[in-house]
């Protein structure tokens, strides 16, 4: 005896006794923050329909590199919600550089009303996030990912200032750069300050001089012993493990700096977590 | 990879980086000094002190053009993305990276 469309449908929890039933005005609410170009944050997963049958559906989310947060709604329909998973698409971040939430929702505006996250956790063009089964993470809880970055090769005269991105935090692994200076007799001394933007709350002093037509190299890191290379052109500087903010600086301050002294461009190793924006 | 000059503070950098990710500058801020000379309070910079200026606080301001490509959350374009705070002078593209 065939079953009548309304029987199936009281059936059917029976037939997906693990799913979460969603109707029309329920939404899946993909949000992600990443910071690798070209990455596109591909959903797919599997419904059980009232009439028992399984649709399985996949849906994308172009994310931006700017670690600001992307988001799409999608709707499902009418059935059982019964597995997702996420995985991202199109560029190869490493673990911590893309990371995905997927809300429950009731509602595609602005307006709409969580009713549970499903997913929250990293994802690469190999991990994938799932539910049921990953945990919900949250962006900091995992090592961050370690990244060599070039900053800005300022102008002759003008100070080093590399600023931690919006919706990142760093941990300053090491920094180095060159001091070059001009034939002007004087005494310089670098030093390298933490600001929160506004107020400097650390600073760590090379403790030797460099005088004029010079080439130094300059590398603070964690950990370090002041000091200088006896007959090479290094210089140590031993900076506090410190984490920062968005917002916050890493800069250069030189005592007695001329007009043509010049800095080049520094490279940072850091650890970075998502904050998200 | 392409390589930009920034317009106010000449500071020179890439942008995408060559691991893919984006590079946002900012331009470092002058250091000034207020002191009182001559009975008036005046922002300078700290080369130019004189053995007389009582020296008030020390200051951090903004170059004239001060650009900052961190971007603003807040502050979305049509397509929904996220604007740099500060254009300020702007920057101009020197080289392509091969």
């Amino acid at each position: 005896m065939a079953l009548s469309a309304e029987e199936i449908k009281q059936l059917a929890p029976a037939l997906a006794p693990h799913g979460l039933y969603v109707e029309g005005d329920d939404y899946l609410l993909v949000s992600a923050i990443n910071t690798v170009a070209s990455v596109v944050i591909v959903i797919g997963g599997r419904m059980v329909q009232p009439n028992g049958r399984p649709k399985p559906f996949q849906d994308e989310l172009a994310a931006t590199a700017d670690r600001v947060v992307a988001t799409k709604a999608i709707n499902l329909g009418d059935g059982w919600l019964q597995e997702i998973t996420v995985i991202a698409r199109g560029a190869a971040p490493i673990v911590g550089q893309t990371f995905v939430r997927v809300d429950l929702v009731r509602g595609a505006g602005a307006g709409r009303n969580v009713h549970g996250t499903l997913i929250q956790g990293p994802v690469t063009a190999f991990m994938r996030a799932a539910w049921p089964g990953s945990p919900v993470q949250t962006t900091i809880g995992l090592p961050g990912a370690l990244r060599s970055l070039t900053g800005t090769n300022p102008a002759a005269n003008v100070e080093i200032v590399e600023t931690v991105p919006t919706g990142a935090r760093w941990r300053l692994l090491s920094f180095r750069a060159t001091l070059v200076t001009d034939a002007n007799a004087a005494a310089r001394e670098v030093a390298i300050t933490f600001d929160d933007g506004t107020t400097v709350y650390a600073e760590a002093a090379a403790g030797v001089n460099q005088a004029a037509s010079l080439t130094r190299q300059y590398t603070a890191t964690r950990g370090g012993v002041r000091g200088a290379a006896a007959t090479g052109t290094g210089i140590l500087i031993a900076i506090p493990d410190l984490r920062l903010a968005a917002g916050h600086r890493i800069a250069t301050v030189t005592i007695n700096r001329q007009a043509g002294d010049d800095f080049g461009a520094p490279q940072l190793l850091v650890e970075e977590w998502l904050e998200g924006a | 990879m392409t390589q930009y000059k920034c317009n106010a503070c000449g500071g020179e950098y890439e942008d995408p980086l060559p691991d893919g990710m984006r590079y946002f500058h900012t331009c470092p801020m002058l250091d000034r000094v207020r002191v009182r000379r001559d009975g008036q309070a005046i922002d300078i910079d700290p080369k130019d002190q004189q053995p007389a200026d009582v020296e008030i606080r020390r200051l951090s301001i903004e170059r004239q053009g001060h650009r900052d490509e961190n971007v603003n959350p807040n502050d979305r374009d049509d397509r929904q993305r996220a604007r740099i705070r500060k254009e300020g002078a702007g920057r101009r593209e020197l080289r392509e990276r091969e």
